[in-house]
């Protein structure tokens, strides 16, 4: 059987994603069915499978003919480790000729086959890595696969027709590494294409704003040396003409100072004084009793409410006074306004006992109990 | 470094000699031309030299607000603070005016009340002529007996906030100072004995 032939040959049968297996049941096992082979051939032949398995996968994103390898590993496969290596390459070349054929044919119209699928998926690698010359590379692309062997990175990338079957994968650019000394000169390569490309004009941009600065600051320190200059010679007038020499009139700098010390001296009793005054004054009200300490302070609060009646009155009494003929002003409005301020004047000055703005209540009004 | 008071000073009054000029005043001292230029790195002894040759005193005047040489003398004892005994000696010392007033000003600023009603009621009788600039930057004359009237009863001399000084009346009272003599009374009295 086609199976245990297989089995029998080591061939690993790989799955390969998009795409079913072509027998219903693909045993993946390496090992043989029962009673057919030896055990020590069957351990060999499964190591040989397992090599065949791994040459296989390094192929890279080739698919295999499944449906076309299959009858050539029924007829082909004997169970040996040589013949399996045969097989092998006799798969690899097979792969290449099919890439050959989708490049020429330009087979990358949705073609289902296993080749057409791989060669679409190469051309959508390669045309992400050639990225817009793409159109280009349509006209070398066949000569290009005609040429080249392996046909992946020639610019194959067949005809201009976006083809993306959804296998297009992102370009990752592989890190190349540099050395530290590359790396330097590299740097050192940037920084002096700059510099090289604008020597002179830099230069001179520097000289222009180094010269300005220096005029600037001369210009500068000579204001500051003009100013300091004025200011000293202005100081100078000022001190000439305030002498402060003290070999002139000597008399009257004596008696000067002799009316300024009896000043101070006046000064200096006259605050003794008013701080005795104080003293007594302040001795005397705390000698005295509540009752005449209460009077004496209602007399006070009289006498000043007096006094201020009789500014106000004064005050009215001026303002009622006719203006000046000469005086061009509207005395009938000065005069209207003279009396509403006397009234409201007279009205303030009014005595007024309490805070209360409720004057039927003097009957109830307790704190008057004690000074009846 | 040149603004900073030195390090053996002691607190005047609670707080930084330096502290007793206004902020505002005292920064513009720091920047003026005459402190960067001649009191960089004085010494008590280079602040005499230097007080020995002004020729007026003052506040900060002009548009500016320039400090006055006299004001940043002041400011530059405030920092180094001299000792007492130096600073008598300024007082008591009768040839240089300017000096002298330097002196006062520094003492009214530092020492108790009852000293400087001692050190300063005396120089009443010192009536020579001192330029004062004005903050309009024009000089005038005062007297050095008015200065010290003012130093006694004024509350800002040259810009300078003074400390608040106790009266004398209260000291009199507490038994710390005797009454004032004033020197015409002593010159009285002197005439009245001779006689």
């Amino acid at each position: 059987m086609s199976n245990s032939k297989k089995q029998g040959g080591g061939v690993a049968r790989r799955y390969f994603p998009g795409k079913a297996p072509q027998e219903d049941h693909v045993d993946l096992s390496a090992s043989e069915s029962e009673g057919e082979q030896a055990p020590a051939a069957a351990a060999a032949a499964a190591a040989a499978a397992a090599a065949a398995a791994q040459r296989i996968t390094l192929a890279g994103l080739k698919s295999v003919r499944v449906s076309e390898a299959a009858p050539e590993e029924e007829g082909a496969g004997d169970g040996d480790g040589d013949s399996d290596d045969e097989e092998t390459q006799r798969l690899l070349r097979a792969r290449l000729l099919a890439r050959q054929r989708a490049g020429e044919d330009d087979s990358s119209s949705g073609s289902d086959s296993d080749d057409g699928l791989a060669a679409r998926r190469a051309q959508a690698l390669l045309r992400q890595r050639d990225g817009g010359s793409g159109s280009e590379a349509d006209g070398g692309g066949a000569s290009g696969s005609e040429s080249g062997a392996s046909g992946s990175e020639s610019g194959a990338s067949g005809s201009g027709s976006d083809e993306d079957d959804g296998y297009a994968e992102p370009v990752l650019l592989k890190p190349v590494f540099m050395s530290r000394a590359q790396r330097q000169a590299a740097a050192a390569a940037t920084q002096e294409e700059p510099s090289a490309e604008q020597p002179h004009a830099e230069a001179a941009a520097a000289a222009g704003q180094s010269a300005d600065r220096r005029e600037e600051s001369v210009r500068l320190a000579a204001e500051e040396a003009r100013r300091a200059r004025e200011e000293q010679a202005a100081g100078e007038q000022d001190e000439a003409a305030v002498s402060d020499g003290d070999d002139g009139d000597v008399d009257g700098e004596f008696e000067a100072w002799r009316a300024r010390e009896l000043l101070r001296i006046q000064r200096d009793r006259d605050e003794k004084d008013a701080a005795a005054q104080a003293d007594a004054e302040r001795e005397r009200v705390r000698a005295m009793s509540e009752r005449q300490r209460d009077a004496e302070g209602r007399e006070r609060a009289r006498r000043q409410r007096d006094e201020k009646a009789q500014r106000v009155a004064a005050l009215a009494a001026e303002a009622a006074q006719p203006a000046p003929a000469d005086a061009a002003i509207d005395t009938d409005a000065n005069a209207r306004a003279a009396q509403e301020m006397l009234e409201y004047a007279l009205k303030q000055s009014q005595p007024r006992r309490g805070n209360s703005k409720w004057r039927g209540y003097r009957a109830e009004d307790t704190s008057r109990a004690d000074r009846r | 470094m040149a603004n900073r008071t030195a390090s053996t000073a002691q607190a005047v009054h609670g707080m930084n000699p330096q502290f007793l000029i206004e902020t505002t005043f005292r920064q513009r001292i720091y920047d003026s031309q005459y402190w960067k230029e001649q009191c960089f790195g004085l010494t008590v002894t280079g602040v005499m030299d230097k007080a020995v040759g002004l020729r007026c005193i003052g506040g900060c005047y002009g548009t500016t607000r320039r400090p006055t040489e006299f004001l940043c003398l002041v400011l530059k004892l405030l920092q180094l603070q001299p000792d007492r005994q130096m600073v008598d000696v300024l007082v008591d010392q009768p040839d240089f005016k300017y000096l002298r007033a330097l002196a006062l000003m520094y003492f009214r600023l530092t020492q108790p009340p009852a000293d400087i009603y001692e050190k300063l009621e005396p120089l009443y009788a010192d009536y020579r002529r001192l330029r004062v600039r004005d903050m309009a930057g024009a000089l005038a004359l005062i007297h050095m007996d008015e200065f010290v009237d003012q130093l006694l009863r004024e509350p800002q001399v040259c810009l300078v906030t003074l400390p608040v000084l106790t009266k004398r009346i209260t000291l009199e009272d507490a038994g710390r100072l005797p009454p004032r003599i004033s020197p015409l009374d002593a010159d009285d009295s002197d005439s009245d004995s001779v006689e």
